[in-house]
């Protein structure tokens, strides 16, 4: 017991997992832009977080830990004055169990953000509205006040060090779409990123001397800042479908 | 409303699986949309956490995919066993997705929202893979009749219940030919692996299924034709 005390006394923030970057929300964050090649720029950009508004959360021991918040950059911040919007799902009880052997995946659907577009009952002039199609009009409209606002979100994630990096791929992804209308708009804009290397579990793995296969294993602290969109659930029925059809295959795959 | 063409337009994961970009994580969470600047509604793929792009060569150990919309054969595998990403465990999960979109009931308050979920889902979100299995196998028969959908889904509901009964006798016919050479074979001989499985699920189904599934057997052909990372 004393000797684990003591080892404990020996600890400092960056062993104790805090991560000074993030310690406040009052500073931005130094992250470098994503170029078009998929590489990082080298000047630094400062990025405003706002962890009162979660956009989801996946807090676990084991996997990616991805947390995912508002951001902004500084012109458009709004000195994250939003009160916290977030999902209550059902049955969370029983999931906590399932969510260690499962990385973050055990997922409820989480979000607080909303569209501007009208339901499809509302678009016909002089109907009457269905009270769903009301409040999810209502709460679109709430919803936009906080994505104006905060109109970029930081994901911040454990990722395996040997996966190629995600804005890479997604760089790759967007040349795709200058050439290949089927694939433009489809994939999302990786703005800023940043590998905080000095966090890697590469150190307490070295120490302990788990890298028996170095290939693999090991984690490092990723940020990654990427433009606001919304969850396919905000929409209404036909809405969804089609929107649904286009991440997967074909629009009007089945009507 | 929304239309949709008649004329299937091929985009978004599909696309990028033919052009070696490999999602590998189909979720509820990965779909998202975007409202164009001309107000268009936009389905956005996201996540490229655990993707893969065949021209780079990564080792990991991550394991890939959201339990809770994981295809039935990599469920049935259990986590450790080490099977290649195949097209068609993307497509199907994107089945499962759809399956629990279209039976959950959102409730709007303020800018936050309550999501309520048939407990015939439950165990999708549970550490327990043979109940989840179980629970994924029965809903064939069982969705839109153990649990009503949401009448905003209503006109869609057959279609979805018959790319779940497709899946699981994709599934079946995968368990009949002793799946455990099949990955190996549908990696040395993809377009005879394919042919034999759904094949097999057409014999199933019978003739509605082949009329019905000629836009899914004509995906995963195409999408296969490209060379796969392990």
């Amino acid at each position: 017991m004393l000797v684990l005390l003591l080892a404990l006394q020996r600890f400092g923030d960056r062993q104790w997992g805090n991560i000074v970057e993030l310690a406040s929300a009052e500073h931005p964050i130094p992250l470098y832009p994503v170029i078009e090649d998929g590489t990082l720029g080298t000047q630094e950009a400062g990025v405003s977080f706002h962890p009162e508004d979660k956009v989801h959360s996946g807090w676990s021991l084991l996997g990616r830990a991805t947390t995912v918040i508002g951001a902004s950059t500084e012109k458009n911040s709004d000195d994250g004055r939003v009160k916290e919007g977030r999902v209550e799902a059902q049955g969370d009880e029983g999931d906590d169990a399932a969510e260690t052997i499962a990385e973050e995946d055990l997922e409820e659907p989480e979000t607080n953000e909303a569209i501007s577009s009208g339901s499809d009952a509302a678009r016909g002039e002089g109907c009457k509205q269905d009270p769903q199609d009301q409040a999810r009009d209502a709460y679109r409209k709430a919803c936009d006040k906080i994505i104006n606002a905060h109109n970029l979100v930081l994901k911040i994630y454990w990722p395996e060090t040997s996966r190629i990096q995600e804005w890479e791929i997604v760089a790759h992804a967007q040349t795709l779409g200058k050439t290949d209308r089927f694939i433009r708009g489809h994939v999302p804009e990786v703005k800023y990123a940043r590998d905080f290397d000095r966090y890697s579990t590469r150190y307490i793995r070295d120490f302990l001397d788990l890298q028996h296969d170095k290939q693999t294993g090991t984690r490092t602290l990723r940020l990654v800042v990427m433009n606001r969109l919304r969850p396919l659930h905000d929409l209404s029925g036909g809405q969804m479908w089609d929107a649904f059809w286009e991440c997967f295959a074909c629009k009007g795959f089945f009507v | 409303m929304l239309r949709s063409s008649t004329n299937p337009v091929p985009s978004g994961h599909y696309r990028l699986w033919v052009n070696g970009i490999r999602h590998g994580d189909i979720s509820l969470n990965n779909l998202i949309y975007n409202i164009s600047p001309t107000g268009k509604v936009e389905g956005v793929l996201n996540d490229y956490d655990l993707a893969s792009w065949d021209k780079i060569s990564t080792t990991n150990s991550d394991r890939t995919g959201t339990v809770p919309f994981m295809a039935l054969d990599l469920l049935r595998g259990g986590l450790d066993r080490q099977i290649p990403r195949l097209y068609r465990h993307d497509a199907e999960s994107f089945v499962w997705v759809l399956a629990y979109l279209t039976a959950i009931t959102v409730e709007y308050r303020g800018h936050s929202v309550r999501i309520s979920r048939p407990p015939d889902f439950d165990s999708w979100f549970k550490d327990d893979f043979r109940t989840h299995l179980k629970s994924k196998r029965v809903l064939g028969n069982d969705y839109g009749r153990a649990f009503q959908i949401p009448g905003h889904h209503n006109q869609h509901f057959t279609t979805v219940r018959k790319l779940i009964a497709y899946w699981i006798e994709f599934d079946n016919a995968l368990i009949d030919s002793e799946n455990v050479g099949l990955v190996k074979l549908e990696i040395d001989d993809p377009v005879g692996a394919l042919e034999s499985l759904v094949g097999d699920v057409e014999m199933t189904l019978g003739a509605d299924a082949k009329k019905g599934f000629a836009k899914v057997k004509a995906l995963l052909f195409e999408a296969i034709k490209t060379p796969k990372v392990a």
